[in-house]
Parts: C-alpha cells; sequence; structure tokens
C-alpha cells in the first residue's frame, strides 16, 4: 500500500512550527501537510510555509480556522500560507483542481496522519488525473479570464488585478505542464519550461513572471513602496496582452 | 482628483447575471478568481486609494490591521459614520476570503453569497449615496444622479433580489 511520504513537525522552519502543532493538535485535524517551497527545500526571502490541514467534516473547518487565527496573530503575517479543508471538500478540489493534486503527489510531506486520513492519503500518493480531467481544469480556469482582462473595473489601481492575472496565468501554464506529463512547481522554473514548449510566447511569459512581486504584495509575503504600486496603464495593458496571448493558445491546445 | 469608478459594479452585474442563468447558485465554490472577490478587493483598493487616502491592495491579515486603525481614526474624528459602518464590515472579509476559497464548504459559500454580500452591497450603497450627497450639496446638484450611486444601489438590489 502507497503512502504520501512523512516527517516530522520539527523538519519545519522553526517559524511554521507553532502553528503546525496547534493544528495536529486538534482531533478534528485528521491530516497536515506541508507543500510547496518548502517541501522542495527551496525557500527564500518570500517564501511561506504552504501548509494543507484537513478535518473530519465540514462543521470542523470554523473552530479550526479559529485556532489557526489565534495563533497565526502572534506569528509574522507572512510566515505561513494555509488551507483549510474537509476530507470531502479536498476529494471535491481534487475534482475541480486536479493539478493540485499532483503538486501534493508529487511534493507533500505529511506531518500528521491519523487513521481517518489514511484513504485520501493512498487516493493522493497514486493520484493519476486523465489529460481530459486536466483539460477540464484549463478550461474552466480560461472562463475566469474575463474578470481580469478590464481594467476600467480597475480605475488605476492595478496591483490587485496583476497579482491576479500572475496567479491564473501560472495555474494555466501548471494544468497544462502536468498534461503533459511534466512535473514542474516551482514558480520560475515553470514559466521557463513553458517557453520551453513554446518559443514564440517567452516574451509573455516573462511579462506574466515578472508580475510575481504584485502576487507577493497582495499575499502579504513583501511590501511594495507606495511608489511600486502607482503603476501605469501601460503595464496593466501588457499583462492583460500576455495572458491573452497564453489563453488564446491553450484555448487552440484544448480545440485541437 | 480620482475617485471610486462605476464600472467596478460590473463585477456584480456579471454575476447576477450567471445567478439569474443558473451557472452559479450559492452554493458555489469560490475561488480566488470568483467574480465577488476580485468585487471586493478592487472596490476596497479603489476605496483605500481614493477615498481614504490609504492604499490597501489584496485582502489580507495587514489589510484588516489597516481597516481597524483607519476606521478608528475616522471615529475618533467624528468622520462618517456610514463609512466607519462599511469599514467594520470589510475587516472580516480580509481573514475570511484566505480562508473561503477553494474550501468547497457549502457553509462557507452560502455564508458568502447570502449573507455577508448582501449587507456588505447596501452598505457601499449607503456611504455612496451620503458621500456623493456631501459632494453634490455644494454643487447644488442630485447625488441620486451620480454614476456610483445609482451603479452601487442598482448593483445592491439586484443582487439581493437575484440570490433570494
Amino acid at each position: 500500500m502507497r503512502y504520501m511520504k512523512s516527517r516530522s513537525i520539527d523538519w519545519l522552519p522553526e517559524s511554521a512550527q507553532t502553528t503546525a502543532h496547534a493544528l495536529a493538535g486538534l482531533d478534528a485535524v485528521v491530516g497536515l501537510i506541508a507543500f510547496g517551497s518548502v517541501a522542495r527545500s527551496e525557500t527564500t526571502q518570500s517564501s511561506d510555509v504552504d501548509l494543507l490541514a484537513i478535518c473530519r467534516e465540514s462543521d470542523d473547518l470554523e473552530p479550526t480556522r479559529a485556532v489557526a487565527r489565534a495563533v497565526l496573530s502572534s506569528q509574522p503575517v507572512s510566515a505561513i500560507s494555509l488551507e483549510v479543508h474537509s476530507i470531502d471538500g479536498l476529494e471535491r478540489e481534487l475534482l475541480e483542481r486536479p493539478s493540485f493534486g499532483t503538486h501534493l503527489r508529487d511534493e507533500g510531506v505529511v506531518l500528521k496522519r491519523s487513521a481517518e486520513f489514511a484513504r485520501l492519503d493512498r487516493t493522493i500518493s497514486s493520484f493519476d488525473p486523465s489529460p481530459l480531467d486536466l483539460a477540464s481544469e484549463m478550461a474552466d480556469r480560461l472562463n475566469e479570464m474575463k474578470g481580469l482582462t478590464d481594467p476600467n473595473r480597475m480605475n488605476g489601481r492595478y496591483v490587485v488585478g496583476l497579482a491576479r492575472i500572475y496567479s491564473l496565468a501560472r495555474a494555466l501554464v501548471i494544468a497544462d505542464l502536468v498534461r503533459r506529463g511534466e512535473r514542474t512547481y516551482d514558480w520560475h522554473e515553470l514559466f521557463k519550461r513553458y517557453a520551453d514548449i513554446y518559443p514564440d510566447l517567452e516574451g509573455r511569459l516573462s511579462v506574466i513572471e515578472s508580475l510575481r512581486p504584485y502576487y507577493d504584495h497582495v499575499h502579504d509575503r513583501v511590501q511594495l513602496s507606495h511608489d511600486q504600486r502607482n503603476i501605469r496603464s501601460s503595464v496593466m495593458d501588457e499583462a492583460v496582452d500576455a495572458l491573452r496571448a497564453l489563453g488564446d493558445r491553450q484555448m487552440a491546445v484544448l480545440n485541437a | 482628483m480620482p475617485e471610486l469608478s462605476a464600472d467596478v459594479f460590473d463585477y456584480i452585474f456579471d454575476y447576477v447575471k450567471e445567478l439569474e442563468e443558473g451557472k452559479k447558485t450559492v452554493y458555489t465554490s469560490i475561488t480566488t478568481n470568483n467574480g465577488l472577490v476580485l468585487f471586493a478587493e478592487n472596490f476596497l483598493a479603489q476605496l483605500s486609494a481614493y477615498h481614504l487616502d490609504h492604499p490597501i491592495d489584496g485582502l489580507n491579515e495587514s489589510a484588516g490591521q489597516d481597516l481597524r486603525r483607519l476606521r478608528r481614526e475616522l471615529e475618533g474624528s467624528g468622520g462618517s459614520v456610514a463609512l466607519q459602518r462599511l469599514l467594520f464590515h470589510l475587516e472580516p472579509l480580509c481573514s475570511r476570503v484566505p480562508e473561503f476559497v477553494y474550501s468547497h464548504a457549502e457553509s462557507d459559500s452560502w455564508a458568502f453569497h447570502a449573507e455577508y454580500m448582501p449587507e456588505f452591497l447596501e452598505l457601499i450603497a449607503e456611504w455612496a449615496t451620503e458621500h456623493w450627497q456631501a459632494v453634490d450639496d455644494e454643487e447644488e446638484e442630485a447625488a441620486e444622479d451620480h454614476p456610483v450611486v445609482v451603479a452601487a444601489q442598482d448593483a445592491a438590489f439586484r443582487y439581493r433580489e437575484a440570490v433570494e
């Protein structure tokens, strides 16, 4: 029987251990997983620790979040990025966002494993979505583009829009790479890899990759200065064009 | 001087259309690019930059702390009560949205769609009416004709109709 790899909470960076211990100590939390840069041992200044807490049922979500909020409020703001799911919610997430499932499969490190988590643990460790599942995720995400391509709605305040363009484009790239059987989740590496596949998109991908600081700012990981947040409309237009070019390419891929 | 744009309410009008067409319901899972989340983020970005002189980009813990501080400053200086109520309503959203996204819990989706958003939009309409009334009193124009007031009131009304 195959399970995800596991480690002790003490393996985490010290800044994340208090929160992880608090979550793991809750009876309602049946599984606790670390993933992302910490799991790849590639932490940088703006890296946070990605944690996924899995509760027994949806009624446990709010009490678990309350504990996390209380602990996190006494911690450095940027230290942890936490998702809290119920078992059912995570199963649904794997169906709707299969690239997240492969991410957990390839990089997830289990910090707490109870008997009730065993079935989901096995599901994730052997998770293997079909290309059609991943194409469906791409199509869903392409539908989300429309809310990000009208700068008039942002009226000169573009930081949030640029952050969302970055995260959507990154998700689209990850989904297509996974569909192609590639396992690249590092944000810098995945844009390079995608540009290798589509050299004509290299400039557009470079524009999208350059939006990372806005994403980090919106997620409270870095603080941009006042001047850095006063963005010219041409920057927004260029980002919208880059997202559209990526979307058009992926739409063509899906239609083919 | 720039001010909140009526165009930001297009996020709400698009969402209302999807609710009316059955493409979305009050139980639809909330994602980061959900139209209501995009509305809340962009509304806050414009409100904070253009009407509070303190730009806030994103719904996160720091944003919640900033909103709390700005509300207390308003309270201390006898500032607009409608704006204080709006900021008070926005504060919890800064911690709740990051928690809601991708949880796929029907209770989260329902609370956000059917409880939080209708009151949020009504508080915006209340503040917008008060704000542009004060501005327009000086110019002897009718606040109810201001595009932001019209859009805010329309959004609040149509959204509540769509979720009820």
